[in-house]
């Protein structure tokens, strides 16, 4: 008798189901990556948060009904074939920036950790194994760590665990010679060593000249000073390679929210990238005008000022900044400069820009924002 | 931008990406510079795209 079981795998359709939704969401935020990572939401996130992404072009599938204007009603005797598109949903005709009078696109958001999206990016940079550099290291010293053990050394380094087993395996060794020279038994042996206090040619005497022994002990383990062992220390030195960013923005009237936003959007992703690459990672803000001076980051994104604009004036503070506070020998130094390009003195500042190339930052990065408000908004 | 192309000797590089064509300059070996001109916020990420595709190369 064949017995039939239906197996329906309800439970396992539903984590299929569930996979592949996670892929769907996935190629979705892979699709419109650029968008994302500009996302408010993102950049503005407290340290170890989750970011809630939007997921636009991604829902399930359900029926769309025709609109009564169209015509047409009921279930029809026409042409239609199978897969045929009965109706589809308007697409917004509507201007940016004008009040549009048609239901909005649903989408979906979604919650993702910082490092999943920062997998994905590079994966979709081309970078899947960001390389470490390591050429400017800095020494850092965590303290002392014991290293070795010696014969000699100070009674505070004195290794008693190691000091003990040289005395066991110096006694064991004298006994076996006793044993071997006298024919004696191994307790008889021990007792002989105990009472000359570990001098092997003593305890042999006794044994030929068979004195009595029968009181000693031949528990005590005589220690000799070639048995004592010192744990010799050194200093714990930990290599570290670190990073700066000398992060540059103009700060005049021109440089609107919008441009700052772009600017503060790129700052975000390169300190994250470069965590990546180096134990330590730190970023300088040097907001100009016509004069430059170190901010805070507060203040690099959010405060404006009217005048002209010297764009070298932050270029000479990012040198003084390398000469005196951040040597190339020893840390990995990445100046990013943000402007609108309207400078009055150029040529100074490329004159300033080959100065500072000159003292070996790794990287020199110019960023001329020609953005619109809409644009930059969208 | 221009004047950091003629002075540095930049060489320069158009994309094009949804949102309008994406200009980057590139300095040679001894001269890591890396130009962008962002006109629209995807550019942000084709930006940090060269940016961290040169620091790599060196």
């Amino acid at each position: 008798m064949a017995v039939k079981k239906q197996d329906w795998g309800l439970s396992q359709r539903g984590l299929k189901d569930a996979s592949r939704h996670r892929e769907k969401i996935r190629e979705s935020i892979q699709k419109n990556i650029a968008d994302i990572i500009s996302d408010a939401s993102i950049i503005t996130r407290k340290k170890g948060q989750i970011v809630k992404v939007p997921i636009r072009g991604l829902k399930s599938y359900r029926f769309v009904f025709r609109r009564e204007s169209s015509g047409g009603t009921g279930g029809g005797q026409g042409k239609g074939e199978k897969g045929d598109v009965i109706g589809r949903q308007p697409i917004g005709e509507d201007k940016p920036g004008q009040a549009g009078d048609r239901p909005g696109v649903d989408y979906l958001e979604t919650e993702i950790d910082i490092e999943e999206l920062i997998e994905m990016m590079l994966q979709d940079l081309g970078l899947p194994n960001l390389k470490k550099k390591a050429f400017t290291e800095t020494a850092t010293s965590k303290g002392w760590k014991y290293e070795g053990i010696e014969r000699t050394g100070i009674i505070s380094h004195l290794d008693k665990k190691r000091t003990i087993k040289e005395a066991v395996r110096r006694t064991a060794a004298f006994v076996g010679e006793l044993m071997r020279e006298t024919g004696q038994s191994e307790e008889k042996c021990r007792k002989a060593l105990s009472i000359a206090h570990g001098d092997l040619i003593l305890a042999k005497k006794m044994l030929l000249e068979r004195k009595s022994i029968k009181q000693a002990r031949g528990d005590i383990l005589p220690l000799f000073s070639e048995d004592l062992r010192y744990r010799t220390i050194e200093k714990d030195i930990e290599y570290q390679s670190n990073a700066v960013v000398l992060a540059m923005m103009d700060v005049s009237g021109s440089m609107g929210t919008m441009k700052k936003y772009l600017a503060r959007s790129f700052f975000f992703w390169l300190v994250e990238f470069l965590r990546l690459l180096y134990n330590q990672v730190q970023i300088r803000f040097i907001a100009h005008t016509t004069e430059a001076k170190l901010v805070d980051e507060h203040e690099f994104f959010h405060k404006g000022e009217s005048g002209g604009t010297f764009c070298h004036s932050a270029y000479d503070l990012a040198i003084h900044l390398v000469e005196t506070e951040y040597n190339p020998s020893r840390w990995n130094i990445y100046p990013f400069h943000f402007s609108d390009g309207e400078d009055f003195e150029p040529i100074k500042t490329v004159t300033s820009a080959k100065k500072l190339l000159h003292l070996g930052v790794n990287m020199l990065g110019y960023g001329e924002i020609q953005a619109d408000a809409y644009n930059a908004s969208r | 931008m221009e004047t950091f192309a003629k002075e540095l000797h930049l060489e320069k590089r158009q994309s094009k990406s949804n949102s309008g064509d994406f200009e980057t300059f590139f300095g040679d070996d001894s001269n890591p510079f890396v130009g962008v001109i962002l006109k629209d916020k995807s550019h942000v990420y084709l930006a940090l795209k060269e940016f961290l595709r040169k620091e790599q190369s060196f």
